[in-house]
């Protein structure tokens, strides 16, 4: 044997080695962060269950690795609003309703509705449209369980608390490794693979990953910007500040949740408070992108498949009884008063009225710009280069107004206007300087007579309201007249008109 | 003396072609230098050496994963040794850098505390309602497991489901399992834990000595462990005991649980979520009430349980009590918490101890009929796992039933939603708690050994159970266990007996209201008299 042949040898006996060795780590890499596993099976047997807590690909990018998500309220309690864990932001878990087996179909109600959980390497706790669109009603306060309603807005839900939560969590030196570890450990018994990841990877990237997204989310209070509250968002801005870098320019998109349910009898027409587009399927990809299911995670088919449970959901009828008669005598009003913006079919329904006209709070139309309709697009464009995606943002467009929007289910969508600055449909027939200048947002507590959410009251049940004060900007009451000069008996029947909607 | 230096490198070196003139010269070298016979001895002597310190540190991590990662409880081959003294998994276990659990201090440190701060509870555990026995030196409800390196104690099912009775006050004391622990003041004794160890006294001298004292030697390793470390971790578990669950120990802060009673709920805000009780409203933490008795559970499955009716699930209310007796999903003991299951769901109610009429009693069970008891509440054949009436095990509105609704609304929705992520991603997790608007309808099994009654035990018997709110007393005495056979129910008229002092339970307390319930109270005396005298045979 030669000196140059045992060489040879050597160097590919390392070679392979080294192969070896890339190889097992690849594939331990790929196990551990990357490999995709479909969810449980419950979460797919029922349109409601596949709305409720079925992935639209936000885990991937944005999940939090499962157990984290879960300790954090345990560890950090001093940064929700008030007791409860996550209940205290107003998220909601689907009341028993027993035999709740998973094996049944029904959740095993682990997650609140709106929260997802997939594994893509290691389980994660996403969110997905359920997040903001499920109504909770109570129709008296010691009603022990409310009623839920997939599709309606979570008009007590807190997103924007919710958000700084995680980042004020993260700021806390306390979100270490050994703190955390300590929390899983007391209700799990993670394998040694998973209590390494945890330890030593998963918990200090999380830490910076929300780190990083508390730089994005700083504009929120820039500018002055006023506290969103429960129920509310502000939809664009986030993705035009941290995805397309336009600069801060002080815009307010503070927007009420909006209903997104019975999608049949608003096709081809405008979506959004400002009709920025005019397709569902396109505001539902935008509208995940913005959440944070992103690149090859973006689950198109899982959308697709929510948007035909959307189209047919049927906004749910008014649980209390109606005076038939005085609803019969609220129609007419409607058809005169209202018929041409807001009945089916009406000539101006589901199309955007400028702001001149109907005078409400100019804020979150001002928000959404030309430029993001172009980004929007290219990024559209990007999607189908990189990943061959089937779709696009061809409807989307800059408006000059607010969308005269549809009113099924309107008992439920309250408080009222694109802002959410009128408590009641009461309220709202009123004139401007009659309408209540601070309200509180959040009780989930149903205001029969007024139509709308009791809005009076600063706490009940342990829970705190949100004060929500017109006079900030972006907030204000102001405008939509129709209707406020109508007789006191001509609004009663109105109002108990509205109700059968 | 020649060697192979081979053999002494531990190696073969290679002889490749060109090289082996420098390698024999190298050779040759290494003869010289470690050929001597004091190289060869310290050779050896270096590898005899290297053994003995890795067979040493081998040693002391064996004796090491003996001394901390052992897990043992003693196991008890009868069912009701096991149900008092058996271990549910309730002491602190997890892992030694990590302890998760527990609720009491270690087993040594349990038995001294009481020397240790005397003042604070004079007449030792017994003042506080825990039962001992002969042949044990815990009392019923505590139990042993050696866990992290040491002898810990926990508490099981039957601290707070034991109870006693006695047929006058110089009679034999009869201790009952399954029946609630009458006696037992649960709160005094956590105050008196979370105090004792953060009391100034509670140093490694006194504990060591006062062991000492008491016959307990400890070795110097234990010694070392209980200055270094042991101390210090129960007194950091207090701190942390204290600083979540504080609020509810105090007497000054909320109501006074007394004998018989525990918030159910509160604690397990603070303990499982570690919600900041201070913010919740004061009224929400005024919440104690009854232990119930945990006999005859297998006709209970599927009946609203808990005091609110807030679960239907035998299996889950189980796991759920586990975790306020202090276990947690990792350290509960599976096996024995199902083998007390098990046993619990045909434990018989006991019987009636004293002499029935049995004329009055079936007058009774007439008027049981005609007043509409039973709708509610079945008959004296649910102890044979016979349901009858209608509404047995449901809820009836707070509206309608008019008891005291604190306990009722310290179970909150919110609550009900974080009790679905306990026992996460298990066959175990929670799926059946709800939120109700009222209390369930009991089944009155050995309904004689249950009192006081109602859901806060308010009302101290049933005779008086059967008055309209203005007859029923507003304050009596709790935690005297004579019995009382005219009004069915534990005298309570005794403020002391020795040194014991009995608790006055004042129903104008907030959660103490004693108003509600009030079927049956317009009957007259007579037919009230017979009706109780139909319930004993229950």
């Amino acid at each position: 044997m030669t000196n140059k042949e045992h060489r040879r040898k050597t160097i590919i006996r390392i070679v392979i080695i080294l192969l070896v060795l890339v190889a097992l780590g690849g594939w331990f890499t790929w196990y551990s962060f990357f490999r995709e596993l479909p969810q449980e099976a419950w979460v797919d047997q029922s349109p409601r269950n596949h709305f409720l807590y079925g992935s639209i690909g936000q885990e991937g990018v944005e999940g939090l690795p499962y157990w984290i998500y879960l300790v954090l309220p345990k560890v950090f309690p001093e940064y929700l609003p008030g007791p409860g864990g996550y209940a205290s932001l107003g998220m909601s878990w689907e009341p028993s309703t027993p035999p709740n087996d998973g094996a049944n179909g029904n959740p095993p109600h682990e997650l609140p509705m709106g929260v997802t959980k997939k594994t893509v390497g290691f389980a994660r706790a996403g969110l997905n449209c359920a997040f903001c669109h499920v109504s909770r009603v109570r129709l008296t306060a010691d009603q022990a369980v409310p009623a839920f309603y997939p599709g309606g807005p979570s008009h007590q839900f807190r997103v924007q608390d919710y958000q700084w939560f995680l980042f004020n969590s993260a700021s806390d030196p306390r979100f270490n490794s050994t703190v955390l570890m300590k929390a899983i450990n007391s209700v799990t018994k993670l394998s040694m693979r998973e209590a390494f990841l945890y330890r030593f990877i998963l918990i200090p990237a999380t830490r910076r990953a929300i780190l990083k997204q508390k730089e994005e989310f700083a504009w929120q209070f820039t500018h002055n910007r006023p506290l969103q509250g429960p129920g509310r968002v502000d939809p664009f801005d986030p993705v035009r500040f941290r995805f397309f870098k336009e600069p801060d320019d002080g815009a307010i998109g503070n927007a009420d949740i909006p209903s997104i349910w019975n999608q049949k009898d608003r096709t081809g027409k405008s979506i959004h408070w400002d009709g920025l587009s005019r397709k569902f399927a396109e505001v539902a990809i935008s509208s995940a992108i913005g959440d944070g299911a992103r690149n090859k995670y973006l689950d198109v088919p899982s959308l697709k498949k929510m948007e035909e449970y959307l189209t047919n959901l049927a906004p749910p009828k008014f649980p209390l009884p109606v005076n038939a008669a005085l609803a019969a005598q609220g129609a007419p009003i409607f058809q005169a008063q209202c018929g041409q913006c807001h009945a089916l079919g009406g000539p101006r329904t589901l199309g955007p009225i400028p702001i001149a006209e109907v005078g409400t709070d100019a804020r979150r139309e001002q928000s959404w710009t030309q430029s993001q309709v172009d980004s929007w697009k290219k990024m559209a464009t990007d999607y189908q280069h990189k990943y061959h995606a089937d779709w696009n943002f061809d409807t989307f467009s800059k408006q000059w107004g607010y969308v005269a929007v549809l009113l099924d289910g309107v008992w439920l969508r309250g408080p009222y206007l694109h802002n959410g600055s009128v408590p009641s449909l009461r309220d709202l027939l009123n004139p401007p300087a009659q309408r209540p200048a601070k309200f509180y947002r959040g009780y989930d507590l149903l205001d029969a007579a007024n139509v709308g959410f009791v809005s009076n009251v600063p706490e009940a049940g342990g829970q705190k309201f949100f004060l929500y004060d017109t006079a900030l900007p972006g907030n204000a009451n102001a405008g939509h007249l129709w209707g406020t000069n109508l007789s006191a008996p001509e609004k009663e029947a109105l109002l108990e008109y509205l109700k059968t909607l | 003396m020649a060697q192979n230096p081979a053999k002494i490198e531990g190696q073969t070196l290679p002889t490749i072609e060109g090289q082996t003139r420098v390698q024999a010269k190298d050779r040759e070298l290494v003869d010289n230098v470690y050929g001597s016979p004091v190289d060869l001895w310290q050779h050896r002597f270096r590898r005899i050496g290297c053994g003995i310190i890795f067979l040493i540190l081998l040693l002391i991590i064996l004796w090491a994963i003996w001394r901390f990662e052992r897990d043992t409880t003693e196991s008890y081959a009868d069912n009701v040794e096991h149900f008092k003294y058996g271990s549910i998994g309730s002491e602190p276990g997890g892992s030694l850098m990590d302890s998760q659990g527990g609720l009491l201090p270690p087993y040594e440190i349990f038995r001294v505390l009481p020397q240790v701060t005397p003042d604070r509870l004079p007449g030792g555990y017994e003042s506080l309602g825990l039962t001992f026995e002969k042949g044990h030196d815990l009392p019923v409800g505590v139990t042993k497991r050696y866990r992290l390196g040491f002898e810990q104690v926990g508490v099981n099912c039957a601290l707070c489901h034991t109870g006693t009775w006695r047929e006058t006050p110089a009679g034999e004391r009869h201790i009952v399992a399954g029946m609630p622990a009458n006696r037992l003041q649960i709160q005094r004794l956590f105050k008196f834990i979370l105090d004792s160890t953060l009391d100034e006294r509670f140093t490694a001298d006194n504990v060591i000595g006062l062991m000492k004292r008491n016959g307990v030697h400890l070795s110097w390793m234990d010694r070392l462990l209980y200055r270094a470390t042991l101390l210090a971790r129960v007194r950091e578990a207090t701190l942390q005991m204290q600083g979540r669950m504080g609020l509810l120990m105090d007497p000054a802060q909320v109501t006074e649980w007394g004998p018989g009673r525990v918030d159910t709920f509160n604690p397990y805000k603070a303990l499982q979520f570690n919600w900041p009780l201070a913010q919740l409203p004061r009224q929400e933490l005024n919440a104690p009430s009854d232990y119930p008795s945990l006999w005859n559970q297998a006709p209970r499955d599927g009946m609203d349980l808990h005091w609110d009716g807030n679960n239907a699930s035998l299996a889950e209310r189980n796991l759920s009590a586990s975790l306020g007796a202090g276990v947690t999903p990792v350290t509960i003991d599976h096996p024995n918490v199902d083998r007390v299951a098990a046993w619990a769901r045909t434990l018989p109610a006991p019987k009636y101890p004293f002499a029935i009429d049995a004329a009055k009693a079936t007058r009774g069970q007439a008027l049981y009929t005609a007043a509409h008891c039973l709708d509610c509440h079945g008959d004296h054949r649910f102890r044979d796992g016979v349901k009858t009436g209608q509404y047995l095990g449901k809820v009836t509105p707070i509206a309608e039933i008019g008891t005291d609704p604190l306990r009722l609304n310290s179970y909150t929705f919110p609550f009900a939603s974080n009790q679905y992520t306990l026992y996460p991603e298990s066959k175990y997790s929670f799926r059946h708690f709800k939120k109700t608007g009222g209390y369930a309808n009991q089944p009155l099994d050995a309904i004689w050994a249950r009192g006081p009654y109602l859901h806060n035990g308010s009302v101290p018997t049933l005779r008086d159970l059967l008055e309209p709110d203005a007859n029923r007393p507003a304050t009596f005495y709790k935690g005297y266990d004579v019995y009382d056979q005219q009004k069915v129910g534990f005298v309570y008229n005794v403020a002391s007996e020795g040194a014991t002092q009995y608790y006055l339970f004042d129903t104008s307390k907030p959660g103490n209201g004693k108003a509600g319930h009030y079927y049956g109270t317009t009957l007259s005396p007579d037919e009230k008299d017979a009706l109780v005298e139909y319930m004993k045979t229950f």
